[in-house]
């Protein structure tokens, strides 16, 4: 009887297109939007080249300072390619090219160097920085070089002022690097969408096992009563649908982690084990919440699908979906709401085998997603259990 | 107009889906007004925001480098919990961490420097956190390595550090502002597609159910006065979710709906809902089951938002996705708002690359009532 309640439970799921479009179809649909969006995300984030013209006048020309290191920054062979400089005699020509926004601005030099923009942000910044940087080492050499005059000759030295500015200048020659980057190398936080993308899936299992448990409900539609009557246990039952459901379910969540992990270069970590036992842990919470709502007596169908589509959405919203970071500002702000999010639990153990060396925070939100299983099966236990019926 | 009337009683029954829609842009539009700040006529340096973790003592030194920091970076205190420092980094609410070691300036002054450990981003205002340390750092050292005296060093660095370039800003826009109504009225084609082609093919979904048709042909109302009403319904129903998007851009965006750029943003967005109308009513004719509108509105809504621009601006799609969108009305409904943000002077010639795009968007609507009447037509 098992089995053959198993086979029968597994045929209605596969032959039930809304379910199978919702577990299987739409996640691989909004992976492939996902990918198609923000594929150039990350590039466009970094520091790109930067269009600028500068004007070819004769203070520029004889200012050595700014046109060596302009030349210096727009040389493409250069290890410091920075600029995409758009040179021109009259600035007419690079009023019309800053109209057609073919550079962000352009440097004019006159009595004292003037940069031109249309609108304030990080690229005119650094650009302002070059420029400053070429005053400021002006500054540095001559306070410098006189400082050290005066030192010299305090202390009663010979001074060989020539030998001082050489020093400098040699020394802001060095390629000398003062700082190391020890952050993680794993920082793509477009990431965070497909953990969304995976958390969504497994609570989607929910659909699967309402389905199936509603089917044993005789208060809730013929095929259960009939069902309530046959000469099967009811555990068997329950048992026997719900591997059905749980089959199905990792049916699908296997196909999205090889879509996402081979088409679409999804990066969850090395520990892969991990990444398999959080979805499995992740779909057990989905179809545990399903049997709630599945064993839950609601006014039709559309509204169990209703229900069931707005938890998961919501709580994919709240886990960085349509932003990531949204899951961030509640991370920080309103903490206790993703504590018992299941979908930002489970997007939560992914970043954290992502990002953290640490396991800690990994089987902090494992626990948090076994906890909250055990409290959806104990609730559906309430409504399913003893029921007797002496007419529906 | 009964067929009128009860057009407005089945909506009454998709209030909750409006709402929740309506309820997204109010969020979305809360958020973009919460960021950025207005004002473009005189330069404002981005500022990265920057955790400094001063492990030494405090002296000359140290203070110094704090004080250039602040004048060039925006100082984010946060906890000094490792995991919510790293989480910062990672969710870029902060674009670097410095760790100044215990020790630092003693280091320095004995000329015994060991590398600054920072934790940086990837975006382009961590690099730029990284050009502000390293010139610091850099004319620190030159300043050490040639005088002796302390109290001149921090003289030395200060002096050459102050320089400040001249910057114009050449252009009357309030760019800030108009940057937050195209963000707003981009965002607008996911809330109108999924509404107004959700709301009204499921309204005709309802009028096409083959009971309530057949009730409907053999009635003494005549077919074609059935029809002008629904589109009479359809009509009223997109005027006034279209006047709700308005009147909400007006209150979220303010100033900048006063202007020129204001008033072409609102006949854009009336465009493309007719639009959208016209994909509600070429989706309700064709679809026979309710599941399957809903599917096809949700894949439809985020699709073509995800790659048209709609939530994230055109500039960061990739090249193909910006080309194959072009076969989508929202790719030009979005591609229209980001022309007239920029638009300083409106006349002829200025406005006709928005009239050409609008064009496409109607003949978009032509085509759909064209393919629906030929399906209705098939059906019948």
């Amino acid at each position: 009887m098992f089995f053959h309640n198993f086979k029968y439970t597994f045929k209605i799921l596969l032959k039930n297109k809304t379910l199978i479009f919702w577990t299987i179809a739409w996640p691989l649909i909004l992976g492939t939007l996902f990918n198609l969006a923000f594929s150039n995300m990350s590039n466009s984030e970094k520091l790109n080249t930067i269009s600028i013209g500068v004007i070819k006048n004769e203070t520029y020309k004889n200012d050595q300072y700014l046109s060596s290191t302009l030349e210096e920054l727009g040389n493409k062979e250069s290890d410091s390619y920075l600029l995409d400089i758009h040179y021109a005699e009259k600035e007419e020509e690079l009023k019309q090219k800053l109209e057609d926004k073919e550079i962000m601005g352009y440097i004019f030099c006159g009595e004292e160097t003037k940069l031109i923009i249309k609108e304030n942000g990080m690229n005119q910044t650094i650009v302002k920085y070059v420029i400053d940087q070429v005053e400021e080492y002006k500054n540095l050499v001559t306070g410098l070089t006189q400082t050290k005059v005066e030192e010299e000759m305090q202390k009663g030295n010979r001074v060989e002022v020539s030998q001082i500015y050489q020093n400098i200048m040699s020394k802001i020659g060095e390629n000398k690097e003062y700082t190391q980057n020890i952050a993680n190398t794993n920082m793509d936080y477009m990431m965070i969408e497909y953990y969304t993308l995976l958390a969504m899936a497994c609570l989607y299992g929910a659909l699967l096992s309402a389905e199936t448990i509603k089917n044993y409900m005789g208060n809730i539609n013929k095929k259960g009563a009939r069902v309530t009557l046959a000469p099967i246990g009811r555990l068997p039952l329950l048992l026997s649908g719900l591997l059905a459901s749980f089959i199905v379910q990792m049916v699908s969540i296997a196909i999205l982690l090889l879509f996402t992990t081979f088409l679409l270069k999804v990066d969850y970590g090395t520990r892969t084990n991990l990444v398999l036992l959080l979805s499995v842990i992740g779909s057990l919470a989905g179809l545990s919440l399903g049997t709630l709502l599945g064993s839950i007596s609601f006014k039709s169908d559309n509204t169990r699908i209703g229900i069931s589509n707005i938890v998961v959405m919501a709580g994919c919203f709240f886990a960085g979906m349509m932003g990531v970071v949204t899951k961030y500002m509640i991370d920080k702000n309103i903490p206790l709401l993703n504590k018992i999010n299941p979908a930002n639990m489970i997007t939560d153990g992914f970043y954290a085998l992502y990002y953290y060396e640490d396991l800690g925070r990994f089987y902090f939100n494992m626990a948090s997603l076994i906890i909250f299983t055990g409290i959806m099966i104990l609730a559906s236990y309430y409504f399913i259990r003893r029921k007797r019926y002496d007419s529906i | 107009m009964t067929v009128f009337r009860n057009y407005f009683r089945i909506l009454k029954k998709y209030i909750g889906i409006i709402i929740m829609y309506t309820a997204i842009l109010l969020i979305f539009s809360v958020s973009i007004v919460l960021t950025g700040s207005g004002g473009t006529n005189s330069f404002t340096a981005s500022k990265p925001k920057v955790v400094i973790l001063n492990l030494d003592k405090e002296t000359k030194v140290t203070e110094n480098f704090m004080q250039y920091m602040r004048e060039n970076a925006e100082i984010i205190e946060i906890e000094n919990d490792a995991q919510k420092l790293d989480d910062a980094l990672f969710y870029k609410d902060i674009n670097a961490i410095i760790y100044l070691y215990d020790g630092y300036t003693e280091d320095f002054l004995q000329n015994n420097n060991k590398k600054i450990e920072v934790k940086q981003g990837t975006d382009a205002s961590s690099a730029y956190t990284n050009m502000l340390l390293e010139k610091y750092f850099k004319v620190a050292d030159i300043a050490r390595s040639t005088i002796t005296n302390e109290d001149k060093i921090v003289e030395a660095i200060n002096q050459s550090l102050e320089k400040e370039t001249k910057v114009e800003i050449q252009s009357t826009l309030d760019s800030a502002s108009l940057s937050k109504a195209s963000y707003f009225y981009n965002f607008s084609n996911y809330s109108m597609l999924s509404i107004c082609i959700y709301v009204v093919s499921m309204i005709l979904f309802r009028f096409n159910e083959e009971k309530v048709k057949k009730r409907n042909l053999v009635s003494s109302k005549k077919y074609r006065s059935i029809t002008k009403e629904l589109f009479l319904g359809n009509l009223i129903f997109g005027i006034i979710a279209w006047l709700c998007l308005v009147a909400l851009s007006f209150i979220m965006i303010g100033n900048s709906m006063f202007s020129m750029n204001g008033i072409f943003f609102m006949i854009n967005s009336f465009v493309f809902m007719i639009c959208t109308l016209t994909i509600g009513f070429l989706i309700g004719n064709i679809f026979k089951s309710s599941s399957a509108i809903n599917g096809l509105v949700t894949v439809l809504g985020l699709g073509s938002s995800f790659i048209t621009g709609c939530f994230i601006p055109v500039d960061f799609l990739p090249e193909v996705v910006v080309q194959f969108s072009k076969i989508l009305p929202s790719y030009w409904y979005i591609h229209n708002n980001e022309l007239i943000k920029t638009i300083e002077t409106f006349n002829f010639e200025s406005i006709i690359p928005l009239l050409i795009n609008m064009g496409i968007v109607l003949c978009f609507a032509v085509l759909f009532i064209i393919v629906s009447n030929i399906i209705a037509k098939r059906k019948k």
